[in-house]
């Protein structure tokens, strides 16, 4: 097989994202590459989530396809809302204590999944019942259901050892960890060691290894053929398993961020507190203060405040907390002041998807505030990318002493995946055009240098003011100064286009000599790629363009890509409705993207529909819509 | 030497213009005038003066359109006959023309 | 920078002073020269923190560090700065619309933090810069000239918010009461915790009802003898609040100047971090290093030992 691919569903709060952990954990440990994406709606408790996930013994993976070979089903919906998406030959793991379930009684159901299925059940002659289905699925869909009674389950491991009545719900995840971990042959050690990764030590610890015993012995009453993903090809080392969140906050405490003001938003917050949990790293002698501050508007001023102090500072948001820090980041523009803000990408517009994908702020981080300034916009198509991106920005914001807005998706944020460990000896950190010691003559906004000599509040006396300003820092409206100060700082705009060097703002992978070109950025980067496998094989030579800044845009490596190829086999390929990329390729070169697929559900692009969707386009198909996932 | 109203204390000077002033003891507009006929002209005391940066801190020179916070740079502008005053004559024309400029 | 032996008029910026003639705003500058000076602060080491509007402008006409920000935002980028280097001296100058019009939610945020600064607020009962449209601190029924009809909103009482919101050092003065100003002023710099002065200040060009004379005929000064302010005991807190909120409430005949409310015991905001990260009060973020020869300081085992939790080893 080389690969795995799951789903796992249950309501959320029921102990999901446990049974994610663990298992990305183990399979890592066991030497396999893993991505695991998280779907939830905007709720706490009781609606249904699910984790799909790729796990491989060839690679790191960064897609996700349909169908899957696996479902692992917590509940009744999950196997009513996912059964179609497992391929024939695969597996269902589902309670068959639910068999009498209905769908139509499922209130969490959204009603238009139920008259999909209510169509459905009446074409294929299915009654409305768990069971039911149960049975179609593995006599007419050669599916391998392992049906257990979680019931009974548990009762057994109550006799072997006590339940926490506090994590109840845990030992249902512990279920299908146990489960996979058994069918699919996972060693023994290294389920342990990602049990031990999640629970560290104690009773539940004790309990889930002895449970994952229970759970083996009765599966093998079920006599299918186990899914095999082979011996891992991965070389072995040293891996990073975790969510971009994580990867962010990870790369901000190596990159010197000491200041850190957030308000809670999705999928943005996860970052701080994991940034949190790192405040004491500086033992003694140093500090991280993460300030979780009254709304986005006092979070974004207040980093600015603590950058004009000399401490490297950022912010972590998405739509909503984003549009509220504009007037914020136009102040840091005039005032030459550096700052990061993380975006994460939700669906909008207004509250939108709180909990899904997206990629349309694009335009809203190139174009937010009003007024002209220079700025810097990257995006991370991936973990690794949104790491040393991170580090990138953070200099960047110093160097040319002005903000930086960093896109990442929520698809990147919430999904965790593995990469090897970064060399972190690589990082760098450069500081840019720092004074000490200028004394009484000290000009903050001093003409004679392009980057403004930059002191920090407590080791000389300076002014800012939002009001254009003179060298000094104070409010100054005659039309000659207007002209030098603009000229200066929106200079910076060329000066960062002399220093970040093309190859920096874009890459391209597959076919050297393709006949058609992928264009995308961010998330959709993982998935493009392994398109270019599927359509090689398929004997068609595609290659993808990946932009990684825009702002400064790669230009020149679009305008090379334009003449190669023709603008007829151009693709665009986004998760927004209006093709955003697409515009600002337009705006920078002249260039117009004649073939789009786009996808705004708010799940991201899966591999199947994209190559699907390539071989329309190259069909005659202008425009694409994707809607694949639950 | 005749003194002019400026040099009266009950002369409240226009915040604009130098020449216009308001009389509080005959209750009308004077212009750059300097009276024959008025026996009321008092000259401010420097006590005075100085109770003013005392009490309120600050006074204005009219000729610099500045604040003045100190009795020393207060006596310069004196002496250069400078129109300096801690209140103005009521004159609502700013209120009603000035915009929104903030 | 090495403290110099500076006079107010050192305090003072060489930029325009371009407020009205009369306004006042030049008593609460002139009373910030003064502290200023009689506390030897240095300039290097003190920050004037504004909003916008005429208010705004108090950060170019000190001369210590200023920074103007955004309309009803100086209080985050303050505490920014204060957290961020907490050994600088903070001073918030805004105005009433900054504070508790359009950035009444950082005024009360800042309160339940009691972070170290000082919010002087320029309390004047109108919009100057843009006409003189009511502020948050005009009256219901009043009508200060620039209106067409009397305010139809109720207005916020500044001194019960403060207190009510957490401030630990509650106080009012008048901008014409210079030596009331400038001993307010020292005493909430001297305050460990938010202090917040409520200062009076007539608009001279659009507001014909809260003149000098109006204030001058009803502001008197609280006294030591018959009024106890401060919070000697944890359980005197609530009464003393309720005490400061009932006096807040006189405002008609008489206006009583002073300190309201003061409480030493609550701790600071940057006392509360130290408690939980060790290295704040002499690391603090600005004084960290962050670099060396242009690269991170945490190398490969440090990050390998710090981010464990994420690590696999295969």
């Amino acid at each position: 097989m080389g690969e795995l691919r799951y789903i796992l569903g249950g309501p959320q709060g029921g102990g999901l994202e446990t049974t994610s952990e663990v298992l990305s954990w183990s399979f890592a440990k066991s030497g396999y590459g893993i991505l695991s994406d998280r779907e939830y709606f905007s709720n706490i408790k009781g609606r249904h989530s699910y984790v799909h996930a790729t796990v491989s013994g060839a690679e790191n993976p960064f897609h996700l396809s349909y169908p899957v070979d696996l479902v692992g089903a917590m509940d009744a919906e999950t196997v009513f809302t996912h059964f179609q998406e497992i391929d024939r030959g695969g597996y269902l793991i589902y309670n068959k204590d639910e068999d009498n379930a209905k769908y139509g009684s499922i209130l969490s159901m959204e009603p238009e999944l139920k008259t999909r299925l209510n169509e459905f059940f009446k074409a294929n002659g299915i009654g409305g019942t768990l069971g039911e289905l149960s049975t179609y699925l593995s006599e007419r869909r050669q599916i391998n259901v392992v049906a257990l009674s979680y019931s009974s389950l548990l009762r057994a491991l109550q006799q072997e050892a006590s339940v926490i009545a506090a994590q109840a719900s845990r030992y249902v995840s512990s279920i299908l960890i146990g489960s996979i971990a058994s069918l699919v042959g996972l060693e023994s050690s290294s389920l342990a060691f990602g049990l031990k990764k999640r629970f560290r030590s104690g009773e539940i610890l004790k309990h889930n290894m002895i449970f994952s015993e229970i759970i083996a012995r009765q599966l093998q009453a079920f006599s299918y053929k186990r899914p095999s993903l082979g011996k891992s090809s991965l070389s072995r080392g040293k891996m990073v398993v975790a969510s971009g969140n994580d990867f962010v906050a990870m790369a901000k405490l190596m990159g010197g961020v000491r200041f850190q003001s957030y308000y809670p938003i999705t999928p943005a917050a996860d970052e701080s507190f994991t940034l949190e949990k790192y405040e004491k790293v500086g033992g003694d002698r140093g500090s991280i203060v993460v300030f979780q501050t009254e709304d986005e508007i006092a979070a974004v001023t207040s980093a600015i405040g603590a950058s004009l102090t000399g401490t490297r500072s950022a912010s972590a948001t998405s739509g909503p907390g984003f549009d509220l820090m504009t007037e914020g980041l136009g102040w840091a523009g005039i005032n030459e002041t550096p700052i990061l803000v993380t975006y994460y990408q939700r669906g909008g517009p207004s509250t939108g998807q709180p909990t899904r994908g997206g990629q349309s702020d694009l335009l809203s981080s190139v174009f937010a505030s009003h007024g002209e300034f220079p700025r810097i916009v990257l995006s991370s198509g991936d973990h690794s990318e949104a790491f040393w991106d991170t580090v990138d920005a953070l200099n960047y914001a110093e160097m040319f002493q002005t903000p930086v807005i960093h896109l990442v998706d929520k698809f990147l944020a919430n999904s965790i995946a593995s990469i090897p460990l970064p060399d972190v000896s690589k990082i760098e950190v450069r500081r840019g055009n720092l004074v000490k010691n200028g004394g009484d003559g000290y000009q903050r906004f001093d003409f004679t240098s392009s980057i403004s000599p930059r002191a920090f509040i407590g080791d000389e006396r300076m002014w800012y003011t939002g009001d254009e300003h003179n060298e000094n820092g104070h409010i100054d409206e005659d039309s000659e100064n207007r002209i030098k100060m603009m000229t200066k700082r929106m200079d910076k705009m060329n000066l960062i286009e002399e220093s970040i060097p093309e190859e920096r703002r874009h890459a391209l992978y597959g076919d050297k000599d393709p006949e058609i070109v992928l264009l995308g950025w961010g998330f959709v980067k993982g998935v493009a790629i392994k398109a270019l496998e599927q359509l090689r094989n398929e004997g068609i030579k595609a290659s993808y363009f990946h932009i990684r800044t825009f702002v400064p845009f790669p230009k020149k490596s679009v305008e090379s890509i334009f003449e190669d190829v023709g603008p007829e086999n151009v693709v665009d390929v986004e998760c927004n409705y209006e093709g955003q990329a697409g515009i600002l390729v337009r705006l920078n070169t002249g260039h117009e993207l004649r073939k789009h697929v786009v996808k705004f559900t708010g799940r991201p692009i899966y591999l199947s529909e994209l190559v699907e969707a390539i071989r329309r386009v190259l069909s005659g198909s202008s425009k694409e819509v994707l809607n694949l996932g639950a | 030497m005749n003194m002019s109203c400026e040099d009266c204390e009950h002369y409240i000077p226009h915040s604009v213009y130098r020449y216009i002033g308001f009389c509080e003891k005959q209750g009308k507009v004077v212009f750059n005038e300097t009276p024959t006929d008025c026996d009321t002209v008092n000259k401010m005391a420097m006590d005075d003066l100085s109770l003013v940066f005392e009490s309120t801190g600050w006074i204005y020179c009219i000729d610099c359109k500045a604040p003045i916070f100190e009795m020393e740079e207060a006596m310069k502008h004196i002496s250069n006959h400078h129109l300096i005053a801690t209140r103005f004559m009521y004159d609502r024309v700013a209120a009603e023309e000035v915009g929104a400029v903030s | 920078m090495e403290p110099r032996e500076l006079t107010a008029a050192n305090y003072r910026t060489d930029v325009w002073n371009d407020w009205c003639p009369g306004c006042g705003n030049f008593g609460i500058v002139a009373a910030m020269y003064q502290a200023l000076a009689e506390m030897k602060t240095d300039p290097a080491e003190t920050v004037v923190i504004s909003g916008i509007g005429c208010s705004g402008k108090t950060a170019h006409f000190v001369n210590t560090t200023g920074v103007h920000t955004l309309h009803g935002r100086p209080l985050p980028f303050a505490q920014g700065i204060k957290l961020s280097n907490p050994s600088l001296n903070v001073l918030v100058n805004a105005g009433d619309g900054d504070l508790l019009g359009i950035g009444l939610g950082h005024f009360v945020a800042l309160g339940r933090r009691n972070i170290d600064l000082v919010v002087m607020m320029h309390d004047n009962t109108v919009y100057a810069l843009t006409k003189g449209q009511a502020a948050p601190t005009l009256h219901r029924g009043e009508k200060p000239k620039a209106l067409n009809e009397p305010n139809i909103q109720d207005s916020v009482n500044p001194i019960a918010l403060a207190v009510t919101s957490g401030y630990t050092f509650v106080a009012r003065s008048y901008s014409s009461r210079i030596n009331h100003l400038k001993e307010t002023i020292k005493q909430a710099v001297r305050h460990k915790g938010s202090a917040f002065i409520d200062i009076l200040q007539p608009c001279v060009t659009f507001d014909d009802i809260h003149t000098y004379d109006y204030y001058n005929k009803r502001v008197y000064e609280l006294k030591t003898d018959d009024w106890n302010p401060t919070v000697n005991d944890e359980n005197e807190a609530q009464e003393k609040i309720m005490q400061a909120i009932a006096k807040s409430f006189e405002l008609d005949d008489k206006i009583p100047l002073g300190v309201f409310y003061e409480n030493t015991l609550i701790p600071t905001f940057e006392e509360r971090l130290g408690e939980k990260l060790p290295g704040y009060l002499d690391g603090p973020p600005s004084r960290e290093e962050i670099e060396r020869y242009g690269k991170t300081i945490v190398d490969g085992d440090k990050f390998g030992e710090i981010f464990s939790q994420f690590i696999v080893e295969y």
